[in-house]
């Protein structure tokens, strides 16, 4: 169960300038857990992220989320899929500028059916937990890097995804409020059990992580364990 | 909805500017076509005044009314049909304190007259009703106006909007009072609808042939000058307009590419992002439309009647319908830049 990946394959371009990036990736992520991904610049890592977010398309291999193969369906569908079923966190907070922070959440929830009062209510609910509940009518041009990071992250969890992706998403932001937004998605990853795969370099996170891919050259390198925890396999 | 109204209310600086220029243009087509009305009725309103379908008037005067004169076979005519209506046509000057004005007499006969709008139609030879706009050279019911070196008067009983024929103001007098002026000529006899089965009858009248309300309208030399160069520009606004509006609509995409990549990559359809483009296209265009029309009804209660301005309500609703179709599609660049935009850009930073 959780997110399962079988020789997974990607190649740019065609003929001679066919170049490899992913030279089939085996990794399993299960529920309740986060992974991080770790790996050299132009390794891959994003390209990976990216496919598994259904925003790129594979060459080749299979990939399953809780035994459902959610990528092969329809542009539409993945759109929607999108929606209710993945979370992304960004690099940067990446936020509307246009909206509220309370509306920042409340529109993905209405985007994806819910009712303007529920999405509201759900979404205050998230942002008080975190502890933003003063900054609830507020734009986003008011925040500091790391409310608006976390107002990013609670915006993932509107919907309550079965999985969370995460590009980089404490680079903005310095090492106390790291710690403190790397916490808290994990804190969400365990509470919701979700599936949590982050990209970063950050060593002082690898903490946080219950176990860490390196990616190399396209290939997933040797598992490194974190600290002697044993990791759960469903 | 939110999507499009919660953009706007931010930006508003941005849209207002938009919408103030969409307004001027708006203005500028709706004034020029005012215009464009206003010089059209002074060419050709007493024609239309008359509301009928056919006049059969001179050969090879370039179906012009005051050049044409057909006394002579004015009972041949009669002898086709009995329905006509005779026109007769006389220019002369008014004299007024401080200048002369040209007016066109014609006659108060048959039942083609239009209604006096202020006063009576005249009843006596002496008496005389006059196009509205004179009223702006000072003259008012119950004065008399005098006939340029002549010692023949007449006294004013009415006035009526609208009746004149190229640029000149129409004065209609009885039968009698056409008797007292130097110079009178059946210059037409017109026709109601439904008699165009006669055309080859009369076309076979020496001298003589049948033409269309139409055909005497454009005959008229000033209306076909005029209203050509004015409908030219009102279609390059047009134009222009659909223009600025794509040009500046695309440049916001652009601008915002990134955030809806982000927008696309949380899982929002391109429908939704569409749709949005659409409402503050058209919320935007609507405003300066409206704006326009509101300044164009205000504009009308204080412009000079002596001014070429005429405000037709079907005419602004098609301008108006015209505008949204042009904004609709200066909105099409957008909407296929946003269509494009992959929500790839927004993973893995810039």
């Amino acid at each position: 169960m959780g997110l399962v990946i079988n020789n997974l394959t990607k190649s740019f371009g065609k003929g001679d300038i066919e170049t490899q990036v992913l030279k089939g990736i085996d990794m399993e992520v299960g529920q309740g857990e986060l992974v991080i991904l770790k790996g050299a610049s132009g390794s891959g890592k994003t390209t990976l992220l990216s496919i598994i977010g259904g925003l790129l398309s594979r060459s080749g291999g299979d990939v399953s989320l809780n035994n459902d193969d959610y990528l092969d369906i329809k542009q539409k569908d993945l759109t929607s899929m999108r929606l209710k079923g993945i979370g992304f966190i960004f690099q940067s907070s990446h936020l509307i500028p246009y909206m509220k922070v309370i509306d920042q959440l409340a529109f993905v929830g209405e985007q994806a059916g819910l009712t303007s009062k529920d999405a509201r209510q759900r979404a205050e609910k998230l942002l008080k937990e975190i502890g933003l509940g003063h900054r609830l009518k507020a734009y986003p041009n008011v925040l500091s890097g790391g409310e608006k990071q976390r107002v990013a992250i609670m915006r993932a969890w509107m919907n309550a995804p079965v999985m969370i992706l995460a590009d980089e998403p404490t680079a903005s932001l310095d090492a106390k409020r790291a710690t403190e937004v790397m916490g808290m998605i994990r804190d969400n990853i365990r509470v919701n059990n979700s599936v949590g795969l982050m990209i970063t370099h950050d060593e002082r996170l690898f903490d946080y992580a219950d176990r860490i891919y390196t990616l190399e050259d396209g290939h997933i390198a040797p598992e490194k364990k974190n600290e002697e925890k044993e990791p759960v396999y469903n | 909805m939110k999507l499009a109204l919660r953009e706007l209310k931010f930006y508003k600086f941005k849209y207002v500017l938009v919408t103030l220029i969409l307004f001027l243009l708006a203005f500028l087509v709706l004034f020029i076509s005012a215009l464009a009305q206003g010089l059209a009725k002074e060419n050709a309103s007493g024609v239309e005044a008359w509301n009928q379908e056919y006049f059969v008037i001179s050969e090879g005067v370039d179906d012009s009314l005051t050049q044409s004169n057909i006394e002579e076979q004015l009972d041949r005519i009669e002898g086709i049909t009995d329905e006509g209506h005779n026109i007769e046509f006389s220019a002369n000057s008014l004299t007024t304190p401080e200048s002369t004005i040209d007016a066109v007499f014609t006659n108060t006969d048959e039942n083609i007259v239009p209604q006096a709008d202020e006063g009576r139609l005249p009843e006596n030879s002496d008496e005389i009703l006059l196009n509205y706009k004179l009223t702006d050279e000072g003259y008012s019911i119950g004065d008399t106006v005098e006939l340029e070196d002549t010692d023949v008067t007449f006294e004013i009983t009415g006035f009526t909007d609208d009746i004149m024929y190229a640029h000149t103001s129409m004065a209609y007098v009885t039968d009698g009072g056409m008797e007292r002026l130097d110079s009178t000529s059946i210059a037409a006899v017109a026709l109601p609808e439904n008699m165009s089965f006669i055309s080859d009858d009369i076309n076979d009248i020496q001298d003589v042939k049948m033409v269309s309300e139409d055909d005497i309208k454009q005959a008229i030399p000033s209306y076909q000058a005029e209203q050509q160069p004015l409908n030219l520009m009102i279609v390059f606004l047009f134009i222009i307009s659909a223009i600025v509006l794509s040009a500046f609509f695309y440049v916001i995409t652009i601008q915002k590419s990134s955030q809806i990549g982000i927008l696309k990559a949380i899982g929002t359809k391109n429908s939704e992002l569409v749709k949005a483009i659409l409402i503050q296209v058209m919320l935007i265009t609507l405003t300066g439309v409206v704006l326009s029309v509101v300044i164009m009804f205000a504009l009308n209660n204080v412009i000079p009647v002596s001014m070429p301005f005429y405000l037709n309500t079907g005419l602004m609703v098609i301008v108006s319908g015209l505008f949204l179709v042009v904004a609709f599609l200066g909105a099409i660049l957008s909407l296929v830049r946003i269509i494009k935009i992959d929500p790839l850009d927004a993973i893995g930073g810039e």
